[in-house]
């Protein structure tokens, strides 16, 4: 009889942290979604047409581009770049996308949802610099 | 999707399939193992040389190596048959063979005309009977023997016969040596001896007036006056000129002695005019003046002067005819003429041995005219001209050969025309007209066999043909050499051969062809134009393949593969097309490198797909245009933007790939 408080006082302890942690992760998810939405909406949306016709538009701005992730086209391990697949919303265009490492946190499926910011370089490179899965 | 890609796959492989078929059929053209066989490859006319399809190169080279080697020899082998069949055909008529060296006589005699003929029947049928008359054993009397002669018919017989061209006047001779009987009895010996004396005497006279004439005109020292007065000198001179005037008198009457015959001269004339008669092989008119001979002499001296016939004569005959010892009444012409008449005959030593030489003669001949006779009935047409051409030379005045019909001589004539045409061909190598004559020779003539000639004749003939296809054949394995020593041998060994012309010719036409061929060849090379490369490999592979030119070989070929290339994508893009993926097939044509890509077909075919796939081709030359500006990611744009067209494109992919790579690399 003895054992008993002691069983519960570890439970108590284990339920707190668990809360502690939901706590904490909500909390910080929370702020870097609300962080990376209001970093998002600064920026336009990417110029499609334009950048299909090669107008160079994009210099030196960020935009926004919502798709669907389509598939890695070209894994390069030195860079630890990945040249992916985007079909885009809109138009459904596939636009090749160069994620760096730091772009993508986690790692992303086929089909999968996703808003990328991205700077368009001279020589029309995509490059993301921030992607969210939607 | 993945039965669509699955179905695509196997018609890529059915296509690779057909290729690879197709390679090696045009391999197997411009290989050099086909030209084996380059007979095959040409239409082979019958009869033609056919090479042993499993034979290698090698070995047909050696073979047509021998062939041409073998020409040399084959030369030697065809003069030494040509040398025999020109023997054989001298053998059966000499006179055919050597025209030229051909005694006149055997010439006049068988083309003397037909009226000729009758005329001479005539005469010589007079001849006989006048022979008939004179002497016993005539060969020309019915019965064997007569028992008297009937010189004085005779002689009629013979005054009628100095009409005739025929006999040159011999028969008047004849009757002029009998008839000089009557005034040939008188000796004149005796008158010629008297005005050899007489002579004499007046000629010693004419000397002494004629000394006595030159003294009487010297001074005479004591009187200082001429020995003789004028009157005496006149007188000297006077009968000088008589005796001088006498002398030249009784010259003159000597002088005529000349004219005057005696009896042993009158023999040796008789004797030397036989043998002259006999000498021209007039057998009749000799036996017929022996018959006279007889006559004139009779029971006399029958032996045959040494003047008269010096190979047989009788030495103890003496010389007849010297009367009076002088030289000069000698008649020495008619014995160096009968020394000349006598050659070529017989010993004969008597009047009597050469009628029975001349009686054998006219019997001979009478034989060899009954022999031709009968060879003539039986066609042996060779053995009745040696016949008739031996008559000629030992009976040429005999009526056996005289009175020959003129058809008979045709006969022969035409004979005679046969072989030397033959000969002519023979030597002119003009096979066909020997076939020809060949046959007419076996039908005219039945001792002459033309079986040789005629075998003779096509072996060559179908020699220089087989040389002539066989060029042909050594032409297209490229030894040009080798095919013109065949041609010319060829040429040479039936120059006047129709046929092997026309072969020959054709050959060389073949051969400019050939170099005609060549030259287009140059042409589609240098222009590279592989569709007629491809459309005329059966013309050009072989060619190719014979010119052993490696250079060549790689480029023609390298223009064979882009037709190929060519047809391939057209017939992908077309099935591409029948499955429903015009982007996939107009994709196909625009992979085909340059200048394939602008081919004609090529670009009609993918005006026709663009119809089809209007935004795929938008999408990849946007894409390709980026490429090319070295953006490769708006490339990479549209040719994902393409790929969502012509998804099974790896082309494309590949692109993408690449692009990537390139994309990546700037980063």
């Amino acid at each position: 009889m003895t054992r008993q408080p002691k069983k519960n006082t570890h439970l108590v302890i284990t339920g707190a942290g668990i809360v502690a942690i939901i706590a904490i992760g909500s909390f910080f998810g929370f702020s870097k979604k609300a962080f990376s939405k209001s970093d998002f909406n600064k920026c336009a949306a990417f110029p499609l047409d334009s950048y299909l016709e090669g107008d160079a538009l994009w210099s030196n701005a960020d935009y926004v581009i919502e798709g669907t992730f389509q598939n890695i086209l070209l894994k390069q391990g030195s860079s630890e770049c990945t040249l992916c697949s985007i079909l885009t919303e809109d138009k459904k265009i596939p636009l090749p996308v160069i994620f760096t490492s730091e772009a993508t946190k986690s790692p992303l499926q086929r089909e999968q949802k996703i808003k990328v910011k991205v700077r368009v370089e001279d020589d029309g490179r995509i490059i993301a610099s921030e992607c969210v899965i939607q | 999707m993945l039965m669509r890609q699955l179905k695509i796959k196997l018609f890529f492989k059915a296509i690779s399939y057909s290729l690879a078929s197709g390679v090696t059929i045009c391999r197997l053209y411009s290989a050099d193992v086909p030209m084996a066989n380059p007979a095959s490859v040409i239409a082979t006319p019958p009869g033609s040389v056919v090479v042993n399809s499993f034979e290698s190169v090698e070995m047909e080279k050696l073979r047509m190596t021998k062939e041409i080697g073998k020409l040399e020899r084959e030369e030697a082998e065809f003069k030494e048959g040509s040398i025999k069949l020109q023997k054989k055909l001298i053998d059966a008529s000499a006179s055919a063979a050597t025209p030229a060296n051909l005694p006149s006589d055997y010439s006049s005699f068988i083309n003397a005309p037909s009226k000729n003929v009758n005329r001479s029947v005539y005469y010589y049928g007079q001849l006989q009977e006048a022979l008939n008359q004179l002497t016993p054993a005539s060969p020309y009397l019915a019965r064997t023997t007569i028992d008297t002669v009937s010189p004085v018919r005779a002689g009629e017989i013979l005054k009628q016969m100095g009409n005739f061209e025929e006999d040159e006047g011999i028969s008047r001779t004849i009757l002029n040596q009998w008839s000089a009987k009557e005034g040939s009895v008188r000796d004149d010996a005796a008158r010629m001896a008297q005005l050899n004396n007489d002579i004499s005497q007046l000629e010693k006279e004419r000397d002494r007036l004629q000394w006595n004439y030159n003294q009487g005109g010297k001074i005479n020292p004591l009187t200082e006056r001429p020995f003789a007065n004028d009157k005496d000198q006149s007188s000297l001179l006077e009968q000088t000129e008589r005796v001088k005037d006498q002398i030249s008198e009784l010259v003159k009457e000597k002088g005529s002695f000349r004219n005057f015959v005696n009896t042993p001269l009158r023999k040796l004339e008789f004797q030397q005019f036989i043998v002259q008669l006999a000498a021209q092989e007039r057998y009749i008119h000799a036996l017929i003046a022996c018959g006279f001979y007889r006559n004139v002499f009779p029971g006399g001296d029958m032996s045959l002067s040494e003047k008269a016939y010096p190979g047989g004569g009788s030495a103890n005959n003496g010389a007849p005819g010297n009367a009076g010892g002088n030289s000069g009444a000698t008649p020495a012409t008619p014995t160096s003429a009968g020394a000349t008449a006598s050659q070529g005959l017989p010993v004969i030593s008597t009047i009597t041995g050469m009628e029975s030489f001349l009686l054998n003669r006219i019997r001979d001949a009478k034989t060899d005219r009954e022999s031709v006779e009968n060879m003539l009935k039986s066609k042996q047409l060779s053995a009745a001209e040696s016949l008739l051409r031996k008559m000629v030379t030992t009976a040429k005045y005999q009526p056996e050969l005289q009175t020959f019909a003129y058809e008979e001589r045709q006969v022969v004539q035409e004979y005679t025309k046969t072989i030397r045409q033959l000969t002519e061909a023979l030597n002119s190598k003009d096979w066909p007209e020997i076939e020809k004559l060949s046959d007419k020779l076996e039908q005219e003539s039945t001792d002459v066999g033309a079986q040789d000639l005629k075998a003779f004749a096509k072996e060559n003939r179908q020699k220089s043909l087989l040389w002539t296809r066989m060029a042909e054949v050594v032409m297209r394995g490229g030894d040009m050499q080798g095919a013109e020593s065949l041609l010319d041998a060829a040429r040479k060994r039936s120059p006047t051969d129709a046929q092997v012309s026309e072969a020959v010719s054709n050959t060389q036409d073949k051969t400019l062809t050939d170099e005609k061929l060549k030259e287009q060849l140059d042409q589609v090379l240098k222009s590279a134009d592989y569709v007629q490369a491809f459309e005329r490999m059966g013309e050009f592979a072989p060619l190719v393949a014979s010119a052993k030119d490696e250079k060549q070989k790689s480029a023609y070929e390298v223009l064979i593969d882009k037709e190929k290339s060519v047809k391939a994508a057209l017939e992908k893009s077309s099935s591409l097309q029948q499955m429903s993926a015009p982007s996939d097939a107009w994709m196909e044509l625009e992979l085909l490198p340059d200048p394939l890509n602008k081919d004609k077909r090529v670009l009609e075919r993918k005006s026709v797909l663009a119809t089809d796939c209007g935004q795929f081709i938008s999408s990849y030359g946007k894409g390709k245009k980026y490429e090319a500006s070295g953006k490769p990611t708006l490339a990479i744009t549209w040719y994902l933007q393409a790929l969502t067209n012509a998804p099974s494109c790896t082309m494309l992919k590949d692109k993408i790939k690449s692009l990537s790579g390139e994309a990546l690399r700037k980063n």
